[in-house]
C-alpha cells in the first residue's frame, strides 16, 4: 500500500511503495508430466494425449522404434482446438525443421536404417482450454510409440 | 476450496488414464490425482468424483469455465 493511502485510491507505482521493486511474474501451477506408450493404428490418426485446461508447455517428446520403416508417419499437435504442428518425419528431415523453436514440435532424430524417429516439443507453447497429441501412420503397420508431455496448468 | 485445473485423458499401454490437477485449500496446493482407467468423461463423473474425494458438495468444487470435460475417445483410438 502506498504511504497512507488505501489501495483503491492509487495504482501500483514503486514511487510510492516501501519496497525498493517489484517483482511481477506469471503464476503457475508445478509441472505436471503425461506420458505413455501405445500400439497404434495402421493407416489413421491415433490420439496419444489431451489435456483440458490453461497453461504452458515446458517440453516433451514423441518417439518410437520400429521393424519397418515409418518415414511418411508424422505427428500432429493441436491447441485450442487447431492443428498447430503436423509434419511426417521424411518431411522434417527434408526440409529441416530441426531448430528449436523454429515451430512447435522439431525433428530430433531421423534414422531410416534403423527405424528410429524421435520428434521434440518446443517451450512455452501456451494453451487456454486444451492441447492435443496424435500420431499419423501411413505405412499400414502398428508401431509402438512412446510420448512425453510436460506443462504446467495455471 | 477445490478448484479444478486441468483435465487430462491419456493413453498407455492399452488404457486411457483419465487424471484431475486440483488446487487445494487457501495455499492452493497443487495435486494431481487418479480418477479412473478406461472411462467415459463427463461433467458429471469429475465432479462426483472430486465431492466423494474431499466430502464435498458437488457445488464446492470451483470449476473455470475454461475447462471443458470432452471424452478424447475418437474411433481410430478405439479399433482394434
Amino acid at each position: 500500500m502506498a504511504h497512507g493511502l488505501p489501495d483503491y485510491n492509487r495504482g501500483v507505482d514503486v514511487a510510492y511503495q516501501a519496497l525498493s521493486q517489484m517483482i511481477v511474474r506469471p503464476k503457475y501451477g508445478g509441472a505436471v508430466r503425461t506420458s505413455g506408450g501405445l500400439v497404434v493404428t495402421a493407416s489413421v490418426e491415433t490420439l496419444l494425449c489431451t489435456v483440458s485446461g490453461k497453461g504452458m508447455i515446458y517440453g516433451g517428446w514423441i518417439r518410437l522404434d520400429h521393424t519397418s520403416t515409418q518415414k511418411d508417419s508424422g505427428v500432429i499437435m493441436a491447441v485450442d482446438g487447431d492443428d498447430i504442428f503436423s509434419m511426417s518425419f521424411d518431411g522434417g528431415i527434408k526440409y529441416g525443421i530441426t531448430y528449436p523453436r523454429c515451430s512447435p514440435m522439431i525433428l530430433q532424430l531421423f534414422d531410416d536404417v534403423n527405424f528410429i524417429y524421435s520428434v521434440g516439443i518446443s517451450y512455452g507453447i501456451t494453451f487456454e482450454t486444451e492441447v492435443k497429441l496424435s500420431y499419423q501412420e501411413e505405412h499400414v503397420q502398428t508401431p509402438s510409440v512412446g510420448y512425453n508431455l510436460v506443462y504446467a496448468l495455471i | 476450496m477445490i478448484e479444478l485445473k486441468g483435465i487430462i485423458q491419456f493413453y498407455d499401454e492399452g488404457h486411457k488414464c483419465v487424471d484431475v490437477v486440483v488446487a487445494e485449500g487457501e495455499d492452493h496446493n497443487y495435486k494431481r490425482l487418479r480418477v479412473g482407467v478406461d472411462i467415459k468423461v463427463n461433467r458429471g463423473k469429475i465432479l462426483t468424483f472430486l465431492a466423494a474425494k474431499y466430502g464435498v458438495k458437488q457445488g464446492a468444487v470451483l470449476w473455470p469455465r475454461h475447462i471443458k470435460a470432452i471424452d478424447s475417445d475418437i474411433a481410430t483410438s478405439l479399433a482394434p
